[in-house]
Formats: structure tokens, sequence, C-alpha cells
């Protein structure tokens, strides 16, 4: 997957991806040790501005994981934190303006 | 200077006069001074960088991450709009919009924004946009504001 990030954000795009990084590296911590409340805060926050940087299927994963949260799905919490983490290390990114 | 000459400037001055009374105000950009309340650094160097792009006003942005730190310092530079994410890190946005209007003793409009869509909708705030936040939806708003306010005035 090439995610196409707006040309306006080349010199914040970089912290955001090491900001995202670090992020999932929190989620998948407290994951494991049952604080779904803070897993759920960093999924909002996640969900509310993935789409804004260009990457909207991560976007959508963060917003999947939050709502498995309210339902309290928690099983399925697993399978789409691996599969946003595949997402996020199988990508390439490039500055574009296009759709 | 004879009396032609006079005459020439009088209708000079008369041409700039009607020059100026035509120029178009409104196309001088707006300062709006902005207090943007999210517990999201992304969010925020994300809005700050398109807020400073093409935009169709001028924004004076004080942005903060936590909400304590924009309750102490709003008062010293009293905003036009307050922004607040609708979930913040120790409190709902809504109780520091509250605490605003209290500590500001102003009636300044306030934007909620949040992705929560559902939230919002039920919550039915006078103003209110979505995320992921699209600036031309945001300046729309601004504009409604802007109008809303002239016709009170």
């Amino acid at each position: 997957m090439i995610y196409k990030v707006p040309t306006d954000l080349e010199s914040i795009f970089p912290n955001y991806l090491t900001n995202l990084n670090n992020n999932l590296v929190l989620m998948l911590k407290d994951f494991n040790e049952k604080n779904y409340l803070n897993v759920k805060k960093i999924a909002h926050n996640i969900a509310g501005t993935a789409e804004s940087y260009g990457l909207k299927r991560i976007g959508s994963y963060a917003f999947m994981i939050e709502n498995a949260l309210k339902q309290e799905k928690v099983q399925e919490i697993e399978h789409l934190l691996n599969l946003m983490i595949t997402e996020i290390e199988t990508s390439s990114f490039e500055y574009s303006d296009e759709e | 200077m004879n009396k032609t000459q006079l005459e020439l400037l009088t209708h000079e001055k008369r041409e700039l006069l009607s020059q100026i009374s035509k120029r178009n105000y409104l196309d001088a950009k707006i300062d709006i001074n902005l207090l943007v309340v999210d517990d999201d650094i992304n969010f925020l160097r994300f809005f700050n960088q398109r807020l400073n792009s093409n935009t169709k006003y001028k924004y004076l942005a004080n942005m903060y991450t936590d909400e304590l730190s924009a309750l102490m310092n709003a008062p010293t530079d009293i905003p036009d709009v307050i922004v607040i994410d609708y979930h913040l890190s120790l409190s709902e946005g809504y109780q520091i919009g509250e605490m605003m209007k209290s500590v500001l003793k102003h009636d300044i409009p306030i934007i909620y924004i949040s992705s929560d869509i559902c939230v919002m909708e039920i919550l039915n705030f006078e103003h209110v946009i979505t995320k992921p936040l699209n600036i031309a939806d945001f300046e729309k708003k601004i504009t409604d504001i802007i109008n809303c306010r002239r016709e009170a005035a």
C-alpha cells in the first residue's frame, strides 16, 4: 500500500509517523496489561487524525478498535491491532495531492 | 496656484475618495484569534499547518494539549472563537467549555470537535465540527459565526 500524504504536511509528517509508531507500542503495552481505557483513548486519537494525514485505512482500523472496546469485544482487538501494525510496516508513503 | 489648478486638485481628491469608497474591504483578511484545546498533539500540528495554509481568514491560534493550561492562559489573550475537542484527557470538552465561559466572562462562541459523530449529534451543540477535520468546513463555520455576530450587533 502506498499512502499519499498531502504535500503541505511534508514538514510535520515524519514527526507524526514517529508518534504513530510510539502510540502503537503504547497501545500494545496497554492491551497486554488490560488497560483498555488507555487503548481506547489512543485508538480514538489515531482515528481522529490519521485520515487527515492521508492514512485513511489506518484511521479505520483505529476506529474499529475504539468501537470494539466500546462493545467490550476484546478478542477482536488483538486481530485489529495485528492488522494495523502490518498495514503500517508494509506500507510506504509519498507526498502527493492526488486523491 | 490658480483656480484651474485648485479645481484639478479637488477633482483628483474626489477621484481618490471615490476609489477608496469602492474598495472591497471584504477582500481583506480578518484576524481571528483562536484558542484550541485538544490532547492530541498530532491533531494540533495538523490543524496549525492547515490554518497557516491558503485560508480565507488570518488565524492567530493559541493551542493547548491540556485543559488546565488553556484555562489558566485564556484570560491573558481573550479569543474570538474557542475550539475544544469533546474527549479530553481529564474531562469532557463540554465541562471545559462551560469553565471557559465562566473564566472569560464573555459570550465567546465555542466549536466542539470530535471524531465521534453520534455523540456530537446527541449533544446538539450550536457549533460542531467532526474529525477528520476539513479546513473548508471549519472556515464555513467561522464565517457563520462572524455573520451571526454581525446580525446580532
